[in-house]
Parts: C-alpha cells; sequence; structure tokens
C-alpha cells in the first residue's frame, strides 16, 4: 500500500501534518532560556508558529516565540545583496534586548540558497563568549522533525562542546517527543522525568518546563546514557553522542502507556543502567497500585455500557504517538486497530523496522501500517478503513474531522495539527496518561455530540 | 465583495450602481478600479464608524441611488433606537481608557467608536500611513476626519511596531484594555496586565449596532481583567532590564550607536559590563 501511493504521490501535498525544518525554532524555544533568531522570511517562521504552537492545542510560545522572535525579516534586498549584514545588526540587538541563555540562529532556504556565511556572522559572537550557535534548517532539508535534530546537534557541537570527565552511573539524557510539535510534550516530558526519577535516576529533560535549560545541556556529556524514546527521532543524534561522547544508547521505540508497558519501560532502563533496582520496583508497585485502582472503578462504566463504544479504531498521525496509543489501544483496552496511517515521513532505513511494530502489538493482533504524508491520500485511505458495525473511533488531527463527519465517527485530535483542543499540560503517556487518554475517549462517547 | 463574494457576485460588479466600502484602506483599490473601468460611481463618504460618520455615509449613498426620503427616516428610528443603548453603555465605560493597534484607516475608525462610547483614547499605533487613497477623495482622509470629529490623540504612532517596543509603548499611556487586529501584540500586552480585545473582524465595529458590540465585547474583555493582573504579578517579559528602563521606545532609531554599548548585565551567558 504504501508503495502504491508513492507511485500516485504528486510533488505537492495538501492538509500537511509537520512544519518545516525551520519550524525547529520552537525546538530552541522549548528550551528554559533558548532564543531562536529566525534567519528567513518573516511568514515561513509565522507558519510554524500557527502549525506548530497555535493551531496545535494553543500551546503560546512562552518568551522568544510566536510573535516575539527576533527575525531577519529576509526579502528581496538580502536575497539579492546578502543577509548577513543584517543577521549581524539583528543578533547584536537581540543580544541587547531579549533575555536569554542561548541564542540560536535558524537559516531558512534563501539565506541557505544564496550561500550566506551564517557561521562567519556567529562566530564573531562565539568568540566574544556569547552563547550563540547556528544551523542550517532549509526547509528542502526536510519537516520539522529533521529540523529537530539538525538543531540539537548543532547546540551539542557549538556550544556544549568537548568532555572528557567522568560519567555519573543514574544520569540519563532523554530524547523523546519533538518539543511543540507533539501536542502534549510538555505534559508528557513531565510524566516520563516522574517515571524516571521514581525508578532511581537524574534525567536531562532538556526541554520544558522542568528542564534547568543550558545548565542541563552542558551535563548532556556526563550522562551514562543516552535514552531515545521513540520510534525514530532522536536517533541520530544518540548515534552523533555515542561517536562524541563515547555514550552508548537504549532505543525504545514504542513511548510506554498503560502499567503493563511503564512497567515493563522502566525495567528494561534499569537493567540497561545496571542499577540497583529496589527502589524501581518500590515505585513500579505503587503506581500500579494506584492505576488499578483507577482502572476498576472505570471498568464498571465500562461494562455497564455498550452501545455506542466503539470497539475498532484508526489512527493518522506521527510515528511515536501512532505506535504508542495503538499499541495501548490494542494490547490494553482490547480495541481493533483497522487503519493506522504515519503522517511524519520517516527515513526509508527506520520503516521496516516501524511496520514491525505493527506486527507485534499485543497476541493475536496484527496490522499493516501505512506511510502516507499527503492528507488528501491519508483521508482517502482512512475512509476506505472497516469499522464494523460499531462506532468508529479515530485517533487523529483536524484534518480527519471531514472522515469522520462523514462516517459519524469518534475524533480525538490527537496530533499536529489540533485546532479543537485546548491542551495546558495534559498527557497520554505513562502511567497517569494513560487514564487521562481513557478520560477523553470515553467522555467522547458519553458527551452527546 | 472582497474575500466574501462568489463568482457570480465579482461578475456582476461592474453593473452595481455604486460601490461603498467601511474601510478606505482595503476596499479603495478595488472601487476606484470599478470606478475607472467601468464607471461605477464611489461613495464619497467617510467610513461608518460611530453615529454621526455612519449618518452621513448612508446619506451618501441614498442620494446616489436616490433613497434620502426613506433613509432619513431610517437613521432617526435607528437613532431613537440606540440611543438608550449607547447611553447605558455610556455609563458602564465611564472612566475608562483604551488603546488601538490596527492597519490605519481601521485604527481611525476604531477610535471613532471608542470616544463615540465616552472612552479615553490617550494612544494608537498604526502600522501604515496613507494620506492620499486611491480615489483621492477628502473624504478618505480618515485620520482628518477622526481629528476633526473627536479630538487629537496624543500619543499617536505609525510603526510596524515589534513586540519588544510594545511595553515601551504602553508606559506613556494609561489603558485599561488594547483593541488590536494583526496576531503577536496581544500576549505581551497580555502579560503587562492589559487584556486585549483581538478584534480581527473589521464588520464589527461598523454602523449602529457595531458601536453597541463594540461597548459590550470591551465590557466583557475588562471583566477578565484579573487574569491579566495574575499573569503581570508572575510571568516575564523577556526582555533585558536595560531595554525595559528605556523611556523611548524608538531609542534604537534614534541613537543607533547605543545597541554597541555595554548592558552591565548577563545575558547570552555573558556579562557585558563593567
Amino acid at each position: 500500500m504504501a508503495n502504491e501511493n508513492k507511485k500516485k504521490k504528486s510533488s505537492t501535498i495538501v492538509h500537511p501534518r509537520v512544519g518545516c525544518a525551520i519550524g525547529a525554532a520552537y525546538t530552541v524555544a522549548a528550551i528554559p532560556g533558548g532564543v531562536p533568531i529566525a534567519n528567513c522570511g518573516p511568514g515561513c517562521v509565522d507558519k510554524q508558529y500557527f502549525g506548530l504552537s497555535f493551531n496545535n492545542g494553543y500551546q503560546g510560545s512562552g518568551i522568544a516565540g510566536g510573535g516575539d522572535m527576533p527575525s531577519v525579516n529576509f526579502g528581496e534586498n538580502e536575497v539579492v545583496f546578502g543577509g548577513t549584514k543584517k543577521l549581524d545588526d539583528l543578533i547584536q540587538s537581540s543580544l541587547k534586548i531579549v533575555k536569554g541563555d542561548l541564542f540560536v540562529v535558524l537559516t531558512g532556504c534563501s539565506g541557505e540558497l544564496i550561500g550566506d556565511n551564517v557561521g562567519a556572522v556567529v562566530k564573531k559572537y562565539q568568540d566574544q563568549g556569547y552563547n550563540v550557535v547556528y544551523a542550517d534548517t532549509a526547509g528542502f532539508k526536510g519537516n520539522n522533525l529533521k529540523g529537530h535534530e539538525i538543531v540539537v546537534e548543532a547546540i551539542i557541537d557549538q556550544f556544549v562542546g568537548e568532555y572528557k570527565g567522568r560519567k555519573r552511573k543514574k544520569l540519563i539524557n532523554l530524547w523523546f517527543e519533538v518539543p511543540y510539535f507533539n501536542t502534549n510534550w510538555r505534559g508528557d516530558y513531565i510524566e516520563l522525568k516522574r517515571i524516571l526519577e521514581g525508578a532511581g535516576f537524574e534525567v536531562n529533560v532538556l526541554f520544558g518546563p522542568q528542564s534547568k535549560g543550558i545548565s542541563e545541556w552542558k551535563n548532556i556529556p556526563k550522562a551514562a546514557f543516552n535514552l531515545v524514546v521513540s520510534p525514530w527521532v532522536g536517533l541520530k543524534t544518540a548515534k552523533y553522542l555515542e561517536k562524541k561522547y563515547n555514550q552508548p544508547y537504549l532505543h525504545i521505540p514504542v513511548i510506554p502507556v498503560g502499567e503493563e508497558a511503564t512497567s515493563a519501560f522502566i525495567r528494561k532502563v534499569v537493567e540497561f543502567a545496571g542499577i540497583d533496582n529496589t527502589k524501581a520496583e518500590a515505585f513500579i508497585a505503587q503506581e500500579a497500585h494506584e492505576y488499578y485502582y483507577f482502572l476498576e472503578h472505570f471498568s464498571d462504566f465500562f461494562a455497564e455500557y455498550w452501545f455506542g463504544l466503539p470497539s475498532r479504531f484508526a489512527t493518522v498521525g506521527d510515528s511515536a504517538y501512532n505506535l504508542a496509543l495503538t499499541k495501548f489501544l490494542a494490547d490494553q483496552i482490547g480495541l481493533q486497530p483497522v487503519k493506522q496511517i504515519i503522517t511524519d515521513e520517516p527515513p526509508e532505513k527506520y520503516r521496516d523496522a516501524i511496520a514491525d511494530e505493527y506486527h507485534n502489538l499485543s497476541e493475536g493482533v496484527d496490522v499493516d501500517v501505512e506511510f502516507i504524508e499527503d492528507g488528501y491520500l491519508a483521508e482517502q485511505s482512512l475512509r476506505q478503513a472497516d469499522f464494523g458495525g460499531s462506532v468508529p473511533l479515530i485517533l487523529g488531527s483536524t484534518w480527519e474531522g471531514d472522515v469522520a463527519r462523514e462516517i459519524k465517527g469518534l475524533l480525538l485530535e490527537v496530533g499536529t495539527p489540533v485546532s479543537e483542543e485546548l491542551v495546558i499540560n495534559r498527557s497520554y503517556i505513562g502511567y497517569h496518561g494513560a487514564l487521562t487518554l481513557l478520560e477523553r475517549i470515553y467522555t467522547a462517547t458519553v458527551d452527546g455530540k | 465583495m472582497i474575500d466574501m463574494a462568489s463568482f457570480d457576485e465579482l461578475a456582476q460588479a461592474s453593473e452595481a450602481a455604486v460601490t461603498s466600502t467601511f474601510c478606505h484602506t482595503l476596499g479603495s483599490y478595488m472601487a476606484t478600479a470599478l470606478e475607472e473601468h467601468f464607471g461605477v460611481p464611489q461613495i464619497d463618504a467617510p467610513q461608518p464608524y460611530g453615529i454621526s460618520a455612519t449618518d452621513e455615509w448612508l446619506r451618501a449613498i441614498a442620494k446616489a441611488v436616490g433613497k434620502e426620503k426613506e433613509t432619513e427616516e431610517y437613521i432617526k428610528s435607528e437613532h431613537e433606537r440606540i440611543a438608550p443603548k449607547i447611553e447605558g453603555l455610556r455609563e458602564k465605560l465611564k472612566g475608562l481608557n483604551g488603546f488601538v493597534m490596527t492597519g490605519s484607516s481601521y485604527a481611525h475608525g476604531l477610535i471613532c467608536v471608542l470616544r463615540e462610547l465616552g472612552i479615553g483614547v490617550e494612544g494608537s499605533i498604526v502600522f501604515h500611513h496613507d494620506p492620499v487613497y486611491d480615489s483621492g477623495h477628502e473624504n478618505q482622509n480618515t485620520l482628518k476626519y477622526l481629528v476633526d470629529n473627536y479630538g487629537d490623540i496624543p500619543h499617536f504612532t505609525v510603526s510596524k511596531t515589534q513586540a519588544f517596543q510594545l511595553p515601551n509603548i504602553l508606559k506613556r499611556v494609561k489603558t485599561d484594555f488594547v483593541i488590536i487586529r494583526h496576531n503577536g501584540l496581544a500576549p505581551v500586552a497580555a502579560k503587562l496586565g492589559v487584556p486585549s480585545l483581538a478584534m480581527g473582524d473589521e464588520h464589527f465595529p461598523v454602523g449602529y449596532d457595531g458601536i453597541i458590540r463594540t461597548g459590550e465585547a470591551i465590557l466583557d474583555i475588562i471583566t477578565r481583567k484579573k487574569f491579566n493582573q495574575v499573569l503581570k504579578r508572575h510571568t516575564d517579559l523577556g526582555y533585558t532590564d536595560w531595554w525595559l528602563s528605556q523611556e523611548d521606545p524608538f531609542v534604537l532609531a534614534h541613537h543607533p550607536e547605543l545597541i554597541n554599548e555595554p548592558i552591565n548585565e548577563f545575558n547570552g551567558g555573558k556579562y557585558d559590563g563593567e
């Protein structure tokens, strides 16, 4: 199916579910004290704000995002005569006006195409001792997930720098959801950090409200290992760090959702780290106790109702959430996956491994995942899903709204873009998030809409 | 027409008796084209924001299509209908000050509406200024209409206005709320403790009912002010102390050399002072 779609694919897509590489401005904005400097057209980066933050759960942008991001506002003049002078002035005035610990210049298509030597401009500030970094994030390099990896690597390379000292046995670098792009990233980072700390680790969480900002980034080389909790994003970073700091990495492709998966996740990380498991087991016991307390109470509803509850579901979205939510609903709630479409364009080399995960969701459950980034084709494929006689459940984006209405389905907006949900600190992962996800799905079945 | 018309409506635009607009910035280009190419006359009137401008606008259209009598009756009945409502709003809005940040002629119209409601306007930012629009009609000088009919605006700024300039701009004026059209500045105002009315839809304040709609929306916005006070107490604007201490929001344009002087505080990982 994926190959068939590929043949039909034109050079344009509709209903996009990703930003372009310059969207990684929001990777920078997600670091406390991080200030992105947009070296591109003003419309380019404004679109990223609307795609990744505003019409994506109305996440806001903290201090240096949204309408408040320093920008070269690359225009005709810069394309013809070069944009480095304006960039130089902008860095200078940003350092003077915008409070920040780390300034990251992101160059978009126009700057890269005309070959501006951004590195030379930035080096002047680096030599003076300012924390200024540059990253080449032209949109033609790919989507915002690739931009995210480019920016992370640029910060490590130009800001974190060399390290030869000792490693700390319990310190982990967490490479997880892409900030802002995952609508629930803030809540999910908090939950995963809580889980890892509960198991006895210290975590360089790097992004979001619980990150210590640049001091944490400086600690990256001190970590015992890199933990990649994602099907593919972050693997490139982990491999880079393996080489740079001689740091091993543990790759867990499926974000844990629910007690069984989360407890298994903890045990895997503890075993990999080789630390004593006493604290982790006590934490698991307590969490499991609470989780099943709630699940037991929820089960009354589940037992007393049957009419209007979904039994088959589809997921349309990025590989990380698609895989995690499909696994949880299939393995723990007993819903049957009938159409799973991955829209974040994972590099070819990762696709087989991702597809294999969909053949190992749960005993007796098997589904062929499709890789489609064009909204038109994704929606066409979704229309063909066989939901049987029950209410179709779709976990997707706002773009799935039309199909959901056509087939009278329940749509839960879980990924970019999300314009009919407001997200503050929500999480759908781990112990706590799984219960929130159940609340959301089953509220939708009884709210009468 | 613009934004909303179907193909059929566009196709018959050249057959219209007259063209009227409530925004000279956005409407005058197409109106002038229809006049020049198809002889469709433009209504020469102020924009219909505020009571007297709406009266004049209606009268100009009436004159062009020969409906003076009906229009005078309509104006009279509308005045009677809205008078008690506007009086009630003026009572509730007494003592309030507002600040308007939009494109030029829309800002001028909005300020007319605010002052019609008895709201003080000490300052405004318009993102551009066009003293003459495509038709060249005197009535399209919306700023002149505003100043002649509703008085001067002490802190009137023509500027693209970057977000970082807003704290220093708002420092100069008394304001209880801002009205803004373009995204980006409202969140900064919100953190300064000032609630915002994001009025993207230009139809909202138009005509007699527009005055009432605007007044009622402002009452709603003001009600939520406590939330903005919480934000002001607990959030950071994200600008350096040096910048926030500047009195002149445009000091960098007046003294560009300042940008090269040390700022005596930690920023970007560096202490750049003595």
